[in-house]
């Protein structure tokens, strides 16, 4: 399973690499979410963590823009808050975001997160 | 968080915003929003500033400008460049809608934004960063682009994310009449400005600050020096407790932009200078006397001799305690023939010779109400008393109420002033020459009562 995190954080990013590695994942990371988007290369992933606020570019658009290439990637978002996914459907609509993640969080947890994200994929899958 | 409810200001570097005591209190609270209302012009803008100014360092903040460029702004308001952590970038990149900064706090031009990416502004700060300040200037052409439903329910959303964030929302909407948002706000300002006889008066109302007591629910408020200054009222006792000659006119650093003004405040009137004052009703005689005191300078007994005759509300004693050493101008027995009038300019006239005889080199001014001049006589007799006071003394004040206007000393005035009183604040005009309002502010510092002169723009 391969992975996708960007956020301007090396130390963020580094850290959730080395753990999600150490659990057989195949992890990517960008600290420029101009330069992830410019090397983004659609059904390549399974799974996509991108920050919110980030200089360059914030994660809305850099949503937006790997949306636009590939429209199945689950996406989730990570943020400093408790954000309700209801809340935020009602003030984006149109935005597909599978998860709100809030940080910081433990690499078990976001382990337990992946997998459950990959569970129903193998249940469809013959 | 230090906010100042009154102080004075030397340089526009110094500049402090002076916000009302109960909307000091307000934005101390860890988390709000606010509402500030007013048509264009009526200084919502500078208000805003002013608050992320006074928030100072503690302040994490966004500013989303749906009106002006961020450059113009910094043009407008230079002191912007004070702010904590703000750099202006160097090239400014309006088709890209920059951002006018590269670190968090930052000015964002959000004119040509969508209401989408205007919200995701917005919740990327709520969603990633602790307790910002974000203001959002204006929320009329965002809101212009959204049904009513859908504006009122990421306002409402909106909301919940900055109780979470523990943020600070500051947003402007020029529609005053608009109150479908109120509700949704912890705080409701608005800001008027209208004309007197065309002068500009400013108003805050303080509509709803939640869990502040509000006492004042308005206050007059000016925006010299691009900054937002509100007023007091002057408490009477405050100004009475001061004992002369323990006041002085801040030292200025620029002109009022009125010669004669400036004159006054420097104590250069030319010798010979009449000077009328009108008092409208519901002035307080403490703010009558701080003024005159104003405009008669300070002396002592040696160096000056100050002839008075009492008027309404103000009679020898108040004036000796605010204004020092005063002599009385009493009537002079009528002469054989004459029916009274003129007697007052002989009476005076023959006090100012004898003290002029006294005392060689020592100043004379006159304090004198209108009666002084309505029992003169006739018209004649009021011509010589004038005349009078223009030729042998070097200042007169002749005050009068607005009951009894007095036309002659009016006309006869080289200087012409009215002193008003609008919401318990105190405010003095130039009649001749004409000149805007300018609120007088008394500020007692280390038992010294320091006097201002602030116009209202």
């Amino acid at each position: 399973m391969r992975i996708l995190i960007v956020d301007d954080e090396p130390d963020i990013t580094s850290s959730l690499k080395i753990g999600l590695e150490r659990h057989g994942f195949q992890v990517d990371v960008f600290n420029d979410p101009k330069k992830a988007l410019a090397e983004f290369k659609p059904n390549r992933y399974d799974m996509i963590f991108l920050d919110i606020r980030m200089p360059q570019m914030n994660g809305f658009e850099l949503y937006r823009g790997l949306r636009a290439s590939d429209q199945n990637v689950p996406i989730a978002f990570l943020t400093a808050f408790d954000v309700y996914q209801n809340e935020f459907q009602k003030m984006f609509p149109d935005m597909k975001v599978d998860r709100l993640l809030r940080k910081p969080i433990s690499i078990n947890e976001l382990v337990a997160y992946v997998k459950s994200q990959k569970a129903p994929a193998k249940k469809v899958a013959p | 968080m230090m906010m100042r409810e009154s102080g004075g200001r030397e340089s526009n570097a110094s500049l402090h915003a002076v916000l009302p005591a109960e909307l000091s209190q307000f934005l101390n609270r860890r988390s709000y929003s606010l509402l500030i209302k007013g048509e264009a012009a009526t200084g919502k803008t500078i208000l805003a500033l002013s608050i992320l100014k006074e928030l100072g360092a503690a302040s994490n903040y966004l500013y989303l400008s749906t009106r002006v460029s961020p450059s113009q702004l910094f043009e407008n308001h230079p002191w912007l460049s004070e702010l904590p952590h703000t750099e202006k970038t160097e090239k400014s990149d309006f088709g890209e809608q920059a951002e006018e900064v590269q670190n968090q706090n930052r000015f964002v031009d959000a004119r040509l934004d969508e209401p989408v990416p205007f919200f995701e502004r917005i919740t990327n700060e709520l969603m990633d960063a602790r307790s910002p300040t974000i203001v959002l200037d204006s929320w009329d052409p965002i809101g212009m682009m959204m049904k009513d439903e859908a504006l009122l329910s990421n306002t409402k959303v909106l909301q919940t994310w900055r109780e979470r964030a523990e943020a600070k929302i500051i947003t402007l909407i020029e529609d005053s009449d608009n109150t479908s948002f109120d509700s949704l706000f912890d705080g409701v300002i608005t800001l008027d400005r209208y004309y007197e006889d065309g002068r500009v008066v400013r108003m805050l109302q303080l509509s709803k600050l939640s869990g502040v007591k509000v006492t004042r629910p308005s206050y007059l408020f000016t925006l010299d020096g691009g900054i937002f200054q509100s007023f007091r009222t002057q408490s009477p006792l405050e100004i009475e407790a001061q004992k002369s000659p323990g006041w002085s006119w801040e030292r200025r650093t620029r002109s009022t932009g009125h010669s004669e003004l400036d004159a006054i405040l420097d104590g250069t009137l030319p010798s010979g200078t009449l000077v009328h004052l009108n008092v409208t009703s519901g002035v307080n005689s403490g703010t009558v006397l701080l003024l005159l005191s104003g405009i008669l300078g300070r002396g002592g007994p040696r160096s000056r001799a100050m002839f008075f005759r009492p008027f309404e509300g103000i009679g020898l004693e108040k004036a000796s305690a605010a204004l020092g050493e005063v002599i009385p101008i009493r009537q002079a027995t009528p002469r054989r023939g004459s029916n009274g009038s003129g007697t007052w300019a002989e009476s005076l006239k023959d006090l100012v010779k004898r003290q002029r005889g006294a005392k060689r080199g020592q100043k004379i001014v006159a304090v004198v109400g209108s009666d002084f001049l309505l029992n003169a006589g006739g018209e004649e007799d009021r011509e010589a008393l004038l005349e009078l006071m223009k030729s042998e003394i070097d200042l007169s004040v002749l005050v009068s109420d607005s009951e009894t206007p007095l036309e002659s000393g009016a006309r006869a005035a080289d200087v012409s002033l009215r002193l008003s009183d609008i919401n318990g604040t105190p405010l003095l005009e130039g009649q001749l020459p004409w000149t805007e309002y300018f609120v007088i502010t008394a500020n007692a510092l280390n038992g010294t009562l320091t006097l201002r002169l602030v116009p209202m723009v």
